[in-house]
This record gives structure tokens, C-alpha cells and sequence, in this order.
């Protein structure tokens, strides 16, 4: 039977794009900054103050610790070094700086000590391996280098520490209206709540998504 | 300096479900009634902000030791630190345990029976789904019930229609969850606006938290509360048959205050801890622990989630995190390979706890790809079992050697799940992908998490084998009763909190007699 692979290409193109949705590029959650209430508005703006522009001086880590840390959160969340640049490394450096909490599992250590030496044997690692210093690394051979330990089946120490660093940044880096902008989530929604619930159905203040083919889709 | 020692007739340690129940209906009853909890007094409107990170304070951060082949996260969304505790934050679901949960020994030849039958909590189940109110169905399928849910179910989102979709194509019954959620005004209370985020507490007072309930209930009634107490020491009485005080601390200073009955309430893990860092010479391994009890048969519930990708956004920022459910794989089905069952509800969460549970299941959401993923947070549902996980005895709560600021020992968890949990879970990850394929999701992948904690301190009736009786009075002291999740002999596959408080009402009940 003859098959028009070609055809059948663009055929399942044409579907898969048509059936893709896009988020309205210029979506802000800011926007209704004042319609929240003034517990979250303060939350809210106080974390874009002490956690964007600001100077990132550790406390709990030494320069070099933070050094290391800020370049393997790069690697875990990219984000563009502008303005807007979210400081989590330093968010991440007054937590521990506030002493012992949570939960500590297995026999790993408490989350101080725990981030100290995992970012210790992450440049020792790194010079083992690669016969240099951390700092001295291109970024594709630290994206190389990181990813090993990122791999499936890891669950030694560095794999751990890695898992660790990355949730805690997942944590700080969706917090911030600027990540919100770019998943379609509206952030606090109070006093006004959400009057539509069903599929197809929003406010026409909620972030929106065309579908490729058409106009605008609520 | 020696400081006033207090008075009060009932004691109660730990305002969270079950706390908060019984600190209501105590004090109404006309008892003299204190209450000291571990975290602050809220306050709904100054203290609740609409935000993940922030209201983080509403769980249990301080320092827990976590092992075993599956540690859970014994803090977090599992535990909650105020007043109202983890009724707080949790998802609301108001769901009762089965008929076949108090005795599935007898049926099924797993765990242990219950001391009390379905029937005996029954009538306090219908109080507590009164009182709060519970929202639910006109008819809930799975459990006889004397009266119907008070008012009407929330109403249904876009991803209640998809997981409802699939599931009645392969002849699954789906109805909306019973809540503890205000879908009418309640006086000085507002209804569900839909705001979403439930789990952070809830600013409009819609959610019935004992903190907006029972609670001010209490106070109305002139129960006292002390918060930011932390308990510390349970004084006896010479012949070591009684409570006779209690010695917690506050602002760093020590205090003592005197009873006649004392309740513990402080759930699943700092239940066992006080008991068992309370030695005396009838109780050299921790009071009230003739058994050996005393820390044992923790349970959690298997919560794995499938995530299912469609191909329009949901946008599952709009909904509480769970308004629909089915519990038709609830019971024993000889077709399984494993004993007692699960529920299945769709799951909504706000980004952060969407990102980390997504990261739970996949290794590969780091870097550009975790950005890319995270650009389709409004095409995603996650489905969750609440999956029976069976006690045993090794699954426990213990001291370590390493103590708190205040000299408390840390608690070391251990747990690890079994066979029969492990059947489970591939029985339930394929339902679940079977009934989203069929809603017509396009992807998905399966993400492993446990949640709740219950046991440590079980009812029974052999004092050899149980650490409190049918009435939640301890086997070995005259005047201590233990309530909460941390008396379940078995956990079921309900959310527990319902279970919980239905107990705390029937304590109640049997205190005020």
C-alpha cells in the first residue's frame, strides 16, 4: 500500500498545532496587584524588594560557598542576570542563617551542615574530574558535569545534595510573580475569587490563551 | 522564682481535629475547659496571606529525624503547628471510613479490628458533618449515612468534568467530594469564592477549620486557650495511677498547670514523644506504655499521583484542591492481589506544590525543561489514590538521642511500606492512567507521594496490645485519654480528619456524661 509519509507529516502537524494553546506573551499577574488584600499585597511586593534588586551579601555561606551554589542554581533554574534576576541563592542563605528546622532524613545531616558539605564535594568533584577549579569551568562543561548527578538512577550524596538544592530553589523561584507570568497562574485571587469554574470558562482578567489558529481563547 | 500554679478540670494538649472538637463541645457542656497548643493563635484575616511560600508557618517546621526505606515528611503538609492545626490547611475532604474498616482482620485477615464498630460512630459522624457544616452529594454511595450532608457540594470545575468523564467510561461512579467548605453563608462566615488557595488557610473563613468552628465555640462557652505552649513533663500522682499536671513552656519560661482529666491530642507524633519522654518508675519505657505500644503501628496513606496532560488548559488555579472523588475500589476485591483498596480523587494544586510533586516523579524537571513544563501547569491534572496502608508494627516513632531548644528528645520516624502496599499502588497507577487515557489525556507520568500520619498510640481492647480502650481512656492511668489520628488501629483509605473528629465528639459525649 502505497503511504505518503510527507502528507501524513504535515496531516499530523496541522493537528498538533492546531491543537496547541499559547499563553498571551504579555500576561502579568502584577496587574491586580490592587485588587489583593493589603496581608498579601505586603508579602508579595516585601519579597520582590528583599529577594530581587537586592545585593546578595551571605550570611551563612562564605563568598565562595555562595559562589558555587549561585552557579549550580543557574544550571538548575536559568533565569536572564537583568533586573528581575531572582536572588534564591540568597534566599536560600538567610533561611539557614535562622538555624535548625525541618525534617532531616535518613543519614544525611541537618539541612546546615547538609548544604555545607554537598557543596564541598561538589567542587571537589568538579577538580577530580576535570583536573581544575570550579570557577574555571565553561558553562557547558558545569551543564555537563551537573547533569550526571541529575541522571535517573542516582541516589549517592551529590545526586541527594543536587535533588535538595533544586526543590528548595523550585520553592523560592515559584514564589515570584514573574514565574507566574510565565505559567498562566493569576497568583492571590482575594477578595474577587474566581467566578468561573468550568472548562473554556474564565474572567476576563485571567490570563489568556489563544489557540494557534484562532484569534483569542479565554 | 516559684510561679501560680494553674487549675483547670479538663486539660486538653493540642487544639488541632480532634483538640479542637473537644475543647468546643467541652466546654459547652459546662466543663471547666484549657487548651495549651504548640503554635499561635491565628487570626484569618491578619495572618493568612494568599501565598504558598509565605504560609508555610501553618505546618510543623520544627526538627524531626525522618527513616526507613520510604521516609516520610513527617512535618509539612501532614502536621500543622496553631490553633486549628492541620485543619488549617488540608484539602477538607469530609470523608467517613467504611463499614468493613473496624474489623478487616475478622474479614479480611489483615491488621486489626477496631474496638468500635461503624454503627457506634455513626451518630457522631452525622454531628460533626451538621455542625461543621460538610458540603456533599445528595446521595454518597459508598457508606450508609442517617442523614444527608447539610448542604449542597461545591460546584464542579473543569477537572472534576475530565476525571468525571473518563471514570463513567469505564462505568466508574464519580461524585463531588464531601467538604468541609461553606457553599452558603454561615452566620459571620462567608462562602467558597473559589479562591484557591485552601491549603494556605482561608481568608473568607469558608473552610470549617476547628479554627473558625468548634474553636471560638469554646471560648464563647469560657473554655481558656494558652498557645505558643509547648508541653513538656506529665506530673503524676504518688501512687502513679493519675495525671496530676502538666508542666509546658512558654516565652521560655516553665509553667504548671493542674487537672483532673487530661487529653492528649497532639496528633501522631508528638502523642508518642511526650509519652515516651515521660519515664517514671510504673512507666520506665514512657507513660501509659505497659504495651509497648507507645510509638508503634505508624501509618500513613498511599498518595500516588498520575499527571495527565490535555490539550486545553483547566486551569487548575480556580478549585479547591479536591471537589469529586470515587470510592469504588475502596473494599477487599478477591481480582487484586493485595487486600483492601483506595480512593481516587483529582488533585489541583497551586504551582509550587505542582512543580516539587512533578520533580517527585521526574528526574529529568531541572533547567530550560522544568521552565518548559512549568509553561503547561494549566494543562495538567493530577489524580491521586488515598491508598490502605496496613500497620505494622516495625513502622514506628521513637526518641533520639538529640534534643529540641527546649532539652525535648527529637523524634526518629521510621517507616517503610510492605507487599500489600506495594500491589496497591501498580493496581491503583493503572486505574488511574486508565481512566485519564479515557478523558482523552494526551501524556502522563506517575509520581510517588505518602501522606497523613496515623497510629503510634492505637485503641484496643487488650491492654497488652493497645494503648488506649474503646473510650480513649489510656489502659494503664485513670484520668489520661489520648484522641486523634494517633488512636487508629487501621488507616483506611479516607482522608482521616472527619474519622477524627467524629471520635473527638464521641469523647466528648462520653466526658460530659
Amino acid at each position: 500500500m502505497f503511504v505518503d509519509w510527507q502528507l501524513l507529516a504535515i496531516i499530523a502537524y496541522t493537528y498538533t498545532y492546531l491543537m496547541s494553546y499559547e499563553l498571551n506573551k504579555t500576561y502579568n499577574s502584577l496587574g491586580r496587584f490592587e485588587k489583593w488584600d493589603a496581608e498579601t499585597q505586603k508579602a508579595v511586593s516585601d519579597r520582590l524588594k528583599d529577594e530581587t534588586r537586592a545585593d546578595t551579601n551571605f550570611i551563612f555561606f562564605s563568598p565562595f560557598e555562595g559562589e558555587i551554589l549561585e552557579t549550580l542554581i543557574d544550571i538548575l533554574i536559568p533565569q536572564k542576570k537583568d533586573d528581575n534576576y531572582i536572588k534564591i541563592p540568597a534566599v536560600i542563605d538567610r533561611k539557614l542563617a535562622n538555624g535548625k528546622s525541618g525534617v532531616r532524613y535518613g543519614l544525611d545531616s541537618w539541612t546546615q551542615e547538609f548544604y555545607k558539605t554537598g557543596l564541598a564535594e561538589f567542587s571537589r568533584k568538579a577538580k577530580e574530574i576535570y583536573g581544575k577549579p570550579l570557577e574555571d569551568f565553561r558553562a557547558e562543561q558545569l551543564n555537563k558535569f551537573a547533569t550526571k548527578f541529575l541522571k535517573k538512577d542516582g541516589s549517592d550524596f551529590l545526586n541527594r545534595f543536587m535533588r535538595k538544592v533544586l526543590a528548595d530553589a523550585t520553592v523560592i523561584y515559584y514564589s515570584h510573580p514573574l514565574s507566574w507570568n510565565q505559567i498562566g497562574f493569576p497568583g492571590p485571587a482575594y477578595p474577587e475569587g474566581y467566578a468561573y469554574l468550568d472548562c473554556g470558562e474564565a474572567d476576563a482578567w485571567e490570563p489568556k490563551y489563544t489557540k494557534k489558529d484562532e484569534k483569542e481563547y479565554s | 522564682m516559684k510561679k501560680n500554679i494553674l487549675k483547670t478540670d479538663i486539660l486538653i494538649i493540642g487544639l488541632g481535629a480532634a483538640g479542637g472538637v473537644l475543647f468546643g463541645k467541652l466546654a459547652e457542656s459546662g466543663k471547666d475547659v484549657t487548651a495549651i497548643e504548640a503554635g499561635p493563635h491565628w487570626d484569618t484575616d491578619k495572618d493568612f496571606v494568599s501565598d504558598e511560600r509565605e504560609m508555610e508557618k501553618l505546618k510543623w517546621n520544627d526538627p524531626r529525624i525522618s527513616e526507613g526505606e520510604n521516609p516520610l515528611d513527617v512535618g509539612g503538609g501532614t502536621s500543622g503547628k496553631g490553633v486549628g492545626g492541620g485543619t488549617v490547611h488540608y484539602t477538607m475532604m469530609s470523608l467517613r471510613l467504611h463499614p468493613s474498616d473496624f474489623h478487616i482482620k475478622s474479614q479480611d485477615g489483615v491488621g486489626v479490628d477496631w474496638p468500635i464498630s461503624y454503627e457506634e460512630l455513626e451518630p457522631f459522624y452525622t454531628e460533626i458533618e451538621q455542625e461543621l457544616p460538610v458540603s456533599g452529594p445528595e446521595n454518597f454511595p459508598w457508606v450508609p449515612m442517617s442523614k444527608p450532608y447539610p448542604q449542597r457540594p461545591h460546584r464542579q470545575s473543569c477537572v472534576d468534568n475530565k476525571f468525571k468523564l473518563g471514570a463513567e467510561k469505564l462505568g466508574i461512579k464519580v461524585v463531588p467530594c464531601p467538604l468541609a467548605l461553606i457553599t452558603e453563608p454561615v452566620t459571620g462566615r462567608m462562602p467558597c469564592i473559589n479562591r484557591g488557595f485552601c491549603e494556605q488557610g482561608c481568608k473568607p473563613k469558608a473552610k470549617s477549620s476547628t479554627l473558625v468552628t468548634y474553636i471560638p465555640r469554646g471560648q464563647k462557652a469560657g473554655g481558656n486557650i494558652i498557645a505558643n505552649a509547648m508541653a513538656k513533663k506529665i506530673n503524676l500522682d504518688p501512687a502513679e495511677r493519675k495525671v496530676k499536671s502538666v508542666t509546658y513552656v512558654k516565652d521560655d519560661e516553665e509553667f504548671e498547670i493542674e487537672c483532673n482529666t487530661l487529653i492528649i491530642s497532639a496528633f501522631a507524633v508528638e502523642t508518642p514523644r511526650l509519652l515516651l519522654n515521660n519515664k517514671s518508675a510504673r512507666f520506665p519505657n514512657g507513660l501509659a506504655n505497659s504495651s509497648g505500644a507507645v510509638g508503634k503501628y505508624l501509618m500513613c496513606h498511599l498518595d500516588h499521583v498520575v499527571y495527565a496532560k490535555f490539550n486545553e488548559p483547566l486551569r487548575v488555579y480556580h478549585n479547591p484542591p479536591v471537589t469529586s472523588l470515587t470510592q469504588d475500589f475502596y473494599e477487599t476485591d478477591p481480582k487484586n492481589d493485595f487486600k483492601r483498596g483506595f480512593s481516587i480523587a483529582p488533585y489541583c494544586g497551586r504551582p509550587i506544590s505542582f512543580a516539587l510533586g512533578a520533580q517527585a516523579g521526574r528526574t529529568d524537571l531541572w533547567g530550560k525543561r522544568l521552565l518548559d513544563f512549568m509553561k503547561e501547569y494549566n494543562f495538567w491534572l493530577q489524580l491521586g489514590i488515598i491508598g490502605e496502608v496496613l500497620p505494622s508494627e516495625n513502622n514506628r516513632v521513637e526518641l533520639d538521642g538529640e534534643t529540641d531548644k527546649h532539652g525535648i528528645p527529637l523524634t526518629k520516624t521510621t517507616f517503610s511500606i510492605g507487599d500489600n502496599e506495594r500491589k496497591m499502588i501498580d493496581t491503583g497507577y493503572k486505574k488511574m492512567e486508565e481512566i485519564m487515557d479515557a478523558a482523552g489525556a494526551t501524556e502522563s507520568f506517575r509520581t510517588p507521594l505518602l501522606v497523613h500520619l496515623m497510629g503510634t498510640t492505637r485503641m484496643g481492647n487488650d491492654p497488652k496490645t493497645s494503648v488506649v480502650d474503646q473510650n480513649l481512656k489510656a489502659h494503664d492511668l485513670d484520668n489520661l485519654y489520648v484522641c486523634g489520628a494517633s488512636v487508629f488501629p487501621t488507616s483506611g483509605a479516607s482522608n482521616p480528619t472527619l474519622t477524627i473528629e467524629a471520635l473527638a465528639a464521641r469523647l466528648a459525649s462520653h466526658l460530659s456524661q
